[in-house]
C-alpha cells in the first residue's frame, strides 16, 4: 500500500478512534438523535476505509488477504454499529461500543502491518502506445514493493503554438489496465518514486503537446525517478531528430534498445542516463505470440470461410495517411495492384489496417479521391480479398498475421522483425505487363533423356527439370547448388550414367552427380595439380553412352551426325513449376526472410513463397533484431524496473 | 520551307556542362535549329544571413567556349543577349533557383522566368541518376516550373512527386559519353605531357555530403576517423577526400558536437597529408581520374557507368582490424596428431575455404613456444607466426564463402573430412589425389552440424539444426539420415525454444555409444552406434539446456546454455545438483562454452571477458559442500571450486585488439592427447597453448594465417559478391573497412567491361 493511502486510512481511523468517547458521552446522555448521527458518520468513515482497502487490493497495491480480513472486520464493527441502535439499555450498548473499538484496535493493527509500497505512475497520452509501457506495469504489478497506476493524461493538437483540439483517450485502454482519471489523482501529494512518460517532447513538438502541468520539469518535481519510454522501435539508430531533445535533461532515465544505440544519442547525454535493457513493444508482441489472441469477431464475417483464416496465409498490408498524401494516385493505383495480386493469388488473405484517418485525407485531397479510396474498400469487401482490420491493438493484428507487406516507413516493420516474420517492402511502382506475362519458359544449357523422361539444366536458375513425354508435365528435380556464384553458362553437358545424372561444367566448378533412385547429389571437383581433365570437347563421345543420346553444346542439339535443332533453346516449363522454382528462389534469397520490391522479387513471388512454405519457416526469422533489442524474452519490462526500484531504493536509503 | 528553331542551353556552372553536352550536339545536328549556349553568372552567398553578395561573382565564360560543340552558338556576354527574343526549347542544369545555400544565379534565370522566354523548359539533372533523382535533388522548385524533366529511366519519375509524372520523359543521360570523352582527353594530356605513370596506385575519390553527416552524425565521424587513420598508415591507395561544398554553410544545422567533429577531420586531413583534399569543381573529370569510389553518395553512379568498382560505406561502427588481427583464425575445431616429433594440426579457419597445417615440433614445445637457438624476428610481420608456420594445403572449391562454413575437420586414412556448418555438403579431400568432392543431402539447404564422431568406418554428425543424425559410410561414401528420435526430442519444447539447436557440445563419445544433452529443452539422448538405435528421456532438469559437458562413467558436469547454473546430474538416477552459479545468464555467449575432463577436476575454459579458468573437483556432489575459491588458489583443493586466474590467457585485458574483443570469443578448441597433455586454442591473442595435466603452460605458439591467404579468402568474398550481383560492382562494407580497401587496391581495375555492361544494359532497360 502507498504511503500516501496509508497515510489517509490511518487518518481516518484515529478519528474513528477519536469518535468513542463521543459516543459513550452520547450514550450516556441517553440522546438518541445525537447517537445515530455519531454512529452514521462512524460507519461511513469505515466504509470509506473499507472502500479504499478495497481499491488497493484491486489495483494489486496491497496485500489481498490482509486487506480482505480487514475488510471483513470493518463489516463487522458496521454491523456491531447497527446493534448499538437496536439496544435499548446503555449498558447493552456499551458494551457493544467496546466490542466494536476492540475491532476497530485490530483494523489499525492490521493496516500498520501492510508494509508500504512505492507509488509508480505510468502517464501515457496515446492509448496506442500502450505497448509501449505495459510490460513495465506488468512487473510493477507482480513486484510486492511497487504500487502502479495508471494515469493517461490528456494532449492537445497544436498549430503555431495554438490549441486546435484536445483529446483523451482514457476510456481506449485495454479492459486489463485499471485507469486512474489524472484530474483525481493528486500526484504531488503521492510523490510517486517513479513516473513513466512516453512523451519526451513538451513544448517542442509543434504538432502536437500534454498540458504544461506534465511537462517533464514539473513531473520532475513530483517524483523521485522520472523515466522516458520511447513508444517506437527502430532498427540501428535511434531517429535523428530524437537524438537530442532539451526535456531528456529532466529525464533520470531513458530506456533504450541496446548498449550500441545509446551512441546514436547525443554525447552530451551521460551514460548512467540510459537503461539499455530493449523495449516494452517488443516484451509485448513475443507475449502475444507465445499465446495467440482469439481472431477478432468483428474479422470472422470478412473471411472466407466465415471463421478463420483456414489453410490461407494472412498477409497484413500497411498502408499510411502521409504516402496518400504525397503520392496520391500512385498510392490509390499501387493499393489497387496489390488487391488484384492477392485475389488472383490462392491461399492469400490481406488483413488490411487503414489508418483511421485515411477517408478524411482522401476527402482533403479532393471529392475524387474519397469517391475512389471508398470504391477500394468496396471491392476490397465484397470480393473478400481479406480482413479490414479496426481492431485497436495493432498487436493483435500482428499476433494473428503471418506476414507483412507494405512500406517501410512504419514502426510495423519492426513489430513483425521482431516476431520473426516475413515482411515485404513495397514500392510505388506498378511492374510493367511483360510482352508475355505468362512467359514460363527457361533456357536450357544441358539435357538428356531415358526412355519417356527427358531432363533439362535451366541455365540461368541451376534447376534440373524433369518432363514426362507422354504427359508432357515439367517438375522441378533438383537445384545444382552455386550457380548464383556463375558467371555465363554453368553448365554444358548432361548425361545418364548408372542411373545418375552427371552434369558437366562448363564455367562452373566441378561436375555434379545426381541420383534417379535415390536422390543424393554430390559433385566433384578436379584436382588442382593432379592434371586430371574431365569430361570435355573432345571426350564427349567417350562419356556418352547408351544409344541415340542427344546433347546440347552451344545451343545446337547434335545427335553423333548431323544437327537436330538449331539456336538457343528454351523450355517451356508451365505455370507450376515455374511458381515453385520462383518460390525456392525467393526465398533461398534472403535469410532474414526480408524483401524490397523490385524486379526480381514480385509481390506474386513473396505470395508465392508464403503459400508454399511450411509454418516454420514463417516464424523465427529476426534477423538483425537480437542486436537490435537487448532483450528478446520479455525481459526487458522486468529489467526496467528492477533497475528503477534499484535506483529509488539507493536514495531514499 | 524548314521552320527555324532557336534553342538556348543555360549553363550554370561550367564543371557541370557534361549532362547537356549530348543533347547539345543533338540539337546542332538539327537542320534548322540555332542552339545558343549561354553562361551565367552565379553569386556566392554570405553565410550566416544568406544573402546574396554580388561583389563574389561567379562568371567565367572562357572556360566554357571550348567545351562547346561545333554548330553551336557561344554567347560570352549574357548581359547583352536578348531573352524576350523567345526560344522553343531552353535547357538548364540548374534546379535551385532560391533554394542553394551556397550562391544564386540571377533572379532572371530562375525558372519561374525563363517559363516566359519558351514555348519548352527543360531541366536535366547534373547527377547521373539510376533509380531515380538523389534526394538532395528531389524537391526542389524547378519541377514546379519546367515542362520537361529529362530522366535516363522512365520510373525515375517515383522519385518525384507524382504530379510531375506527364513531365518526366525517358533521355538517355549524356553523361556516360560525356566521361568516355574526358577520359581520352586526359590520356591525350598524358600523351602529349610524356609523362609516366609515377603512382601505380588506386586512385580512390571519398566523398561525403551534408547528409551522411545529419543522419549519421556522431556515427558519420568516427566512420570518418576510422578511414582516415586507415589511410594514414597504409598508403596501399591514394584517397582523395571530396566533401560536398555546401558542408560548412550548412554546420547551423547540424549538432555542435558533429561540426567540430567534422572541422578536426578536415584538419588532421590536411595537416597528415593523408591524401588530396579536392575542392576543384569538376566532379566529372575527379570521377573519370579516379580509379573508384567510396562513400554513400550520389557521385557513385558516375563510377558505376565507367564500370568503376564502387565501395559503400554504411554507419555501422565496427573497429578496424590490424593486418595481424585479420590473421588470427577462429577455429572450432582441429583434426591434431601426436607423435614424438611433436604436433600436427590441420584446421580450417573460420571465414575461410582454406585447409591449413601447423606442425609444432616437441622441441618448441619443450622451449616454451620457441626454437632453441633461434632468434625472435626483430620485426614482427603480420600474418607470420612467431612460432610454427601454418601452411595452407588446399583450399576447398566450395560456393559458400564468409561466416563458419565447417564446424568440423576429420582425418581417416588419406582423406579428409570437412563437416559443414554454413556449407551446404559434407566434403572430402584426398590428400593424395588432390581430388575434392561434395555430398549434399536431398532437401537441405541448412546442414548446420555441431559435432562429428568417428565409429569404424563411418562418421556420426551430431546435427545443430538439420532434423537427424547424418551417417557417412567413409567407404563407400553413402549417407543415412537417422531422424526418429526428431519427433520425440521435439516434443514439449517450449515456443521460445523453436529455433534454437538440438545439440551445440554438449556431446560426448565413449566407445560405441554417444551421450548427448540438448541445447533445445531439457533432454538426454544416449545413441549406440553399433545398433543405430537411441534412448531420449527427461533429464529431470526443467527449463535447462546445455552449451557443453564433461561425462565420467555415469556423473555429468554440464554447463548451461542460456542459463547460469553448472550442474553435477547423475545419467543413471536422474539426480541432479547446482554446484556453482555463473554470471552472464542470460547470453547465449556463455562463460564457460567448453568443459575438459582433467583427472580428477573438471575445467570449465572462459570464454570472451571471463577471467579465469573454472576448476571443480569431481568429489564435489552438491552445492551445499561447496566454497568458492578465487585468485591464485592452488589447484588441488579438493572441497573447493577454483575460479583460477594468471594461469592461461583469459580475461578483458588478453584481448590483443578490440577487433578480436568484439567477436565475443575466447577458447575455442580444446583436446586432451594422447600423452596426458592439453592441446587448447585461445583467440584472446591467437594461440595455440600446450598444458599439462595440471593446466599449467608447457609452450605457448602464436597461430597466423599467412597474410596473403587472408587476403584473398576476404577479396573471394567480394568476388563471388560480385558474380552474385550480376557485376554491378558495388562492394559493401562487409566486416571491416581494411578488407575492403585491400580488395580495391589490388582488383580495384578488373571486371570494368562486364560492370559497365551491367550499366548500359540497366540504362536500356533490359534488365
Amino acid at each position: 500500500m502507498i504511503k500516501y493511502v496509508k497515510k489517509q486510512i490511518m487518518e481516518l481511523l484515529d478519528t474513528l478512534m477519536e469518535a468513542r468517547e463521543t459516543v459513550q458521552m452520547v450514550i450516556g446522555q441517553h440522546d438518541d438523535a445525537g447517537l445515530m448521527n455519531v454512529l452514521a458518520d462512524a460507519q461511513e468513515a469505515a466504509v470509506a476505509v473499507g472502500n479504499q482497502l478495497e481499491e488497493a487490493a484491486e489495483n494489486g497495491n496491497a496485500d489481498g488477504d490482509v486487506t480482505q480480513e480487514t475488510i471483513s472486520i470493518l463489516e463487522k464493527y458496521c454491523e456491531l454499529l447497527w446493534r448499538v441502535t437496536q439496544e435499548e439499555g446503555a449498558q447493552e450498548r456499551l458494551l457493544l461500543v467496546a466490542e466494536g473499538w476492540g475491532l476497530l484496535e485490530e483494523v489499525q493493527r492490521n493496516v500498520t502491518r501492510l508494509s508500504e509500497q512505492i507509488p509508480v505512475v505510468f502517464m501515457p497520452y496515446k492509448a496506442s502506445m500502450w505497448d509501449c509501457m505495459e510490460s513495465v506495469w506488468e512487473a510493477a504489478r507482480e513486484d510486492p514493493d511497487c504500487a502502479p497506476f495508471v494515469v493517461p493524461i490528456p494532449y492537445y493538437d497544436t498549430q503555431e503554438g495554438k490549441i486546435t483540439a484536445t483529446h483523451y483517450e482514457g476510456d481506449q485502454f485495454p479492459a486489463y489496465v485499471r485507469v486512474t482519471d489524472y484530474q483525481n489523482f493528486p500526484l504531488e501529494e503521492i510523490h510517486p518514486g517513479a513516473i513513466f512518460i512516453h512523451n519526451p517532447f513538451d513544448d517542442y513538438n509543434k504538432v502536437t503537446s500534454v498540458p504544461p502541468q506534465f511537462y517533464s520539469g514539473e513531473l520532475k518535481k513530483c517524483t523521485d525517478r522520472l523515466i522516458y519510454i520511447p513508444y517506437y522501435v527502430t532498427g540501428e539508430a535511434v531517429y535523428v531528430t530524437h537524438r537530442y531533445i532539451p526535456p531528456y535533461d529532466n529525464m533520470d532515465f531513458i530506456v533504450t534498445q541496446c548498449e550500441n544505440m545509446i551512441a546514436s544519442y547525443s554525447a552530451e547525454l551521460p551514460r548512467e542516463k540510459f537503461l539499455p535493457f530493449g523495449s516494452p513493444v517488443a516484451d509485448r508482441i513475443l507475449k502475444l505470440e507465445n499465446a495467440r489472441p482469439e481472431i477478432p469477431e468483428s474479422w470472422k464475417s470478412q473471411l472466407k470461410n466465415g471463421q478463420d483464416f483456414g489453410s490461407d496465409r494472412a498477409v497484413m498490408l500497411n498502408t499510411s495517411i502521409s504516402l496518400l498524401m504525397k503520392e496520391k494516385d500512385r498510392f490509390l493505383d499501387k493499393i489497387e495492384y496489390l488487391f488484384d495480386v492477392a485475389k488472383r493469388s490462392q491461399g492469400i488473405t490481406l488483413v488490411w489496417r487503414p489508418h483511421p484517418l485515411l477517408y478524411a485525407s482522401a476527402q482533403s485531397l479532393g471529392e475524387a479521391y474519397a469517391a475512389r479510396l471508398g470504391e477500394l474498400e468496396r471491392k476490397f469487401s465484397q470480393d473478400k480479398i481479406g480482413v479490414l482490420d479496426k481492431n485497436p491493438d495493432v498487436g493483435v493484428t500482428v499476433a494473428l498475421c503471418d506476414a507483412y507487406l507494405g512500406e517501410t516507413a512504419s514502426s510495423m516493420i519492426h513489430m513483425f522483425g521482431i516476431a520473426g516474420k516475413p515482411r515485404f517492402y513495397t514500392n510505388l511502382m506498378i511492374p510493367e505487363r511483360k510482352k508475355n506475362p505468362g512467359d514460363t519458359r527457361y533456357y536450357v544449357s544441358a539435357f538428356c533423356q531415358t526412355g519417356e523422361k527427358e531432363y533439362y539444366v535451366l541455365d540461368r536458375t541451376g534447376w534440373i527439370v524433369e518432363k514426362n513425354r507422354d504427359t508432357d508435365k515439367v517438375t522441378p528435380l533438383v537445384r545444382i547448388p552455386g550457380r548464383e556464384t556463375v558467371r555465363g553458362r554453368a553448365y554444358k553437358k548432361m548425361e545418364i550414367r548408372e542411373n545418375c545424372l552427371w552434369v558437366y561444367p562448363d564455367n562452373a566448378r566441378g561436375t555434379f552427380i545426381y541420383d534417379l533412385k535415390t536422390g543424393k547429389m554430390r559433385k566433384v571437383y578436379e584436382p588442382e595439380e593432379a592434371g586430371w581433365k574431365g569430361p570435355g570437347e573432345d571426350s564427349r563421345k567417350e562419356a556418352s553412352s547408351g544409344e541415340g543420346d542427344v546433347y546440347l553444346q552451344e545451343g545446337l542439339f547434335f545427335r553423333d551426325g548431323p544437327v537436330v535443332q538449331e539456336g538457343a533453346f528454351f523450355l517451356d516449363v508451365g505455370r507450376e513449376c515455374r511458381a515453385y522454382i520462383q518460390a525456392e528462389r525467393f526465398k533461398r534469397g534472403n535469410l532474414n526472410h526480408e524483401w524490397n520490391e523490385n524486379d526480381t522479387n514480385t509481390t506474386e513471388d513473396y505470395f508465392n513463397f508464403l503459400v508454399s512454405a511450411q509454418d516454420s519457416e514463417l516464424v523465427g526469422y529476426q534477423g538483425a533484431y537480437p542486436v537490435w533489442l537487448a532483450s528478446l524474452d520479455g525481459s526487458c519490462g522486468r529489467k526496467v524496473m528492477q533497475a528503477v526500484k534499484e535506483s529509488i531504493g539507493k536514495r531514499r536509503a | 520551307m524548314t521552320e527555324q528553331k532557336k534553342v538556348l542551353f543555360i549553363v550554370y556552372k561550367t564543371e557541370w556542362w557534361g549532362c547537356l553536352d549530348s543533347l547539345c550536339r543533338q540539337e546542332c545536328r538539327e537542320k534548322g535549329t540555332t542552339c545558343y549556349v549561354m553562361p551565367v553568372p552565379r553569386y556566392e552567398r554570405d553565410p550566416g544571413t544568406l544573402e546574396m553578395n554580388t561583389a563574389k561573382k561567379h562568371y567565367k565564360p572562357e572556360q566554357l567556349a571550348p567545351l562547346v560543340p561545333e554548330g553551336a552558338v557561344f554567347i560570352g556576354n549574357w548581359e547583352q543577349f536578348p531573352m524576350n527574343q523567345g526560344f522553343d526549347k531552353i535547357y538548364i542544369h540548374n534546379p535551385y533557383d532560391n533554394a542553394n545555400v551556397m550562391d544564386t544565379v540571377d533572379v532572371l534565370f530562375y525558372s519561374v522566368n525563363l517559363k516566359t522566354f519558351t514555348k519548352k523548359l527543360i531541366y536535366v539533372p547534373h547527377v547521373l541518376c539510376f533509380g531515380g533523382v538523389p534526394m538532395e535533388f528531389n524537391e526542389l522548385p524547378v519541377y514546379e516550373n519546367v515542362d520537361a524533366v529529362y530522366l535516363p529511366l522512365k520510373r525515375a519519375k517515383y522519385s518525384l512527386e507524382q504530379k510531375y509524372d506527364g513531365k518526366v520523359e525517358a533521355v538517355p543521360s549524356g553523361i556516360p559519353e560525356y566521361l568516355d570523352r574526358i577520359a581520352a582527353q586526359i590520356a591525350e594530356e598524358k600523351r602529349q605531357s610524356g609523362s609516366r605513370e609515377e603512382d601505380a596506385r588506386k586512385t580512390l575519390l571519398y566523398c561525403v555530403s551534408f547528409n551522411n553527416l545529419y543522419y549519421g552524425a556522431e556515427r558519420q565521424i568516427q566512420k570518418m576517423w576510422d578511414i582516415f587513420e586507415y589511410a594514414r598508415k597504409n598508403k596501399d591507395i591514394r584517397l582523395i577526400f571530396r566533401p560536398d561544398e555546401d558542408i560548412p554553410a550548412r554546420f547551423p544545422w547540424l549538432h555542435p558536437s558533429v561540426t567540430e567533429g567534422y572541422k578536426k577531420l578536415v584538419a588532421y586531413f590536411k595537416k597528415y597529408n593523408i591524401g588530396i583534399y579536392d575542392q576543384s569543381p569538376d566532379v566529372y573529370r575527379t570521377a573519370v581520374e579516379a580509379d573508384g569510389y567510396m562513400g554513400a553518395h550520389y557521385h557513385s553512379t558516375l563510377f558505376n557507368i565507367q564500370g568503376k568498382y564502387v565501395l559503400g560505406l554504411d554507419n555501422i561502427q565496427r573497429p578496424v582490424p590490424s593486418m595481424d588481427a585479420r590473421c588470427v583464425p577462429i577455429l572450432w575445431d582441429a583434426e591434431v596428431r601426436e607423435d614424438e616429433q611433436g604436433i600436427e594440426i590441420l584446421f580450417v579457419p573460420d571465414r575461410t575455404r582454406l585447409i591449413c597445417r601447423m606442425r609444432i615440433p616437441e622441441e618448441m614445445i619443450q622451449g616454451g613456444g620457441e626454437l632453441p637457438g633461434k632468434k625472435k624476428a626483430k620485426k614482427h610481420v603480420p600474418g607470420v607466426s612467431r612460432g610454427a608456420e601454418v601452411e595452407v594445403i588446399a583450399q576447398v572449391p566450395d560456393d559458400v564463402s564468409g561466416g563458419l562454413n565447417y564446424i568440423n575437420i576429420r582425418k581417416i586414412g588419406n582423406c579428409l573430412y570437412l563437416i559443414p556448418y554454413s556449407s551446404e555438403g559434407i566434403w572430402k579431400y584426398d590428400m593424395e589425389t588432390r581430388i575434392f568432392s561434395q555430398q549434399y543431402l536431398p532437401g537441405a539447404d541448412n546442414m548446420c552440424m555441431t559435432a562429428t564422431f568417428s565409429h569404424g568406418k563411418y562418421l556420426y554428425m551430431i546435427p545443430r539444426f538439420y532434423p537427424g543424425i547424418v551417417k557417412y559410410d567413409t567407404e563407400t561414401e553413402e549417407l543415412e539420415v537417422l531422424d526418429g528420435w526428431i519427433e520425440e526430442l521435439d516434443r514439449d519444447v517450449a515456443s521460445e525454444n523453436r529455433k534454437e539447436p538440438y545439440f551445440v557440445w554438449a556431446v560426448k563419445q565413449e566407445g560405441n555409444m554417444l551421450y548427448m544433452a540438448s541445447a533445445k529443452r531439457d533432454a538426454w539422448m544416449e545413441f549406440d552406434m553399433d545398433s543405430d538405435s537411441w534412448q531420449v528421456r527427461s533429464m529431470n532438469l526443467p527449463g535447462r539446456r546445455f552449451l557443453d559437458m564433461v561425462k565420467d562413467k555415469d556423473s555429468v558436469w554440464l554447463l548451461p546454455y542460456c542459463g547460469n547454473e553448472i550442474l553435477r546430474w547423475n545419467r543413471v538416477t536422474g539426480e541432479g545438483c547446482v554446484l556453482y552459479y555463473t554470471v552472464n545468464a542470460d547470453s547465449k555467449n556463455a562463460p564457460y562454452a567448453m568443459g575438459l575432463d582433467a583427472g580428477d577436476f573438471v575445467a570449465a575454459f572462459p570464454q570472451q571477458v571471463t577471467d579465469h579458468v573454472l576448476l571443480i573437483p569431481k568429489s564435489l556432489e552438491s552445492r551445499g559442500e561447496v566454497t568458492v575459491s578465487k585468485g591464485t588458489a592452488p589447484l588441488r583443493e579438493r572441497d573447493k571450486i577454483v575460479e583460477r586466474k594468471g594461469l592461461i590467457p583469459c580475461g578483458e585485458g588478453a584481448f590483443q585488439s578490440e577487433y578480436q574483443r568484439q567477436r565475443k570469443t575466447g577458447y575455442e578448441f580444446v583436446k586432451k592427447l594422447e600423452s596426458g597433455r592439453i592441446l587448447a586454442y585461445e583467440y584472446y591473442d591467437g594461440s595455440f597453448l600446450v598444458l599439462n595435466d595440471q593446466l599449467q603452460p608447457l609452450a605457448k605458439i602464436p597461430c597466423r594465417l599467412p597474410a596473403e591467404a587472408v587476403r584473398e579468402q576476404d577479396e573471394a568474398i567480394w568476388k563471388e559478391a560480385q558474380y552474385r550481383g550480376e557485376f554491378g560492382g558495388n562492394v559493401n562494407e562487409g566486416y571491416s573497412i581494411p578488407a575492403m580497401i585491400d580488395f580495391f587496391a589490388r582488383h580495384g581495375g578488373e571486371d570494368r567491361d562486364k560492370i559497365r555492361r551491367h550499366y548500359e544494359r540497366f540504362l536500356e532497360g533490359l534488365w
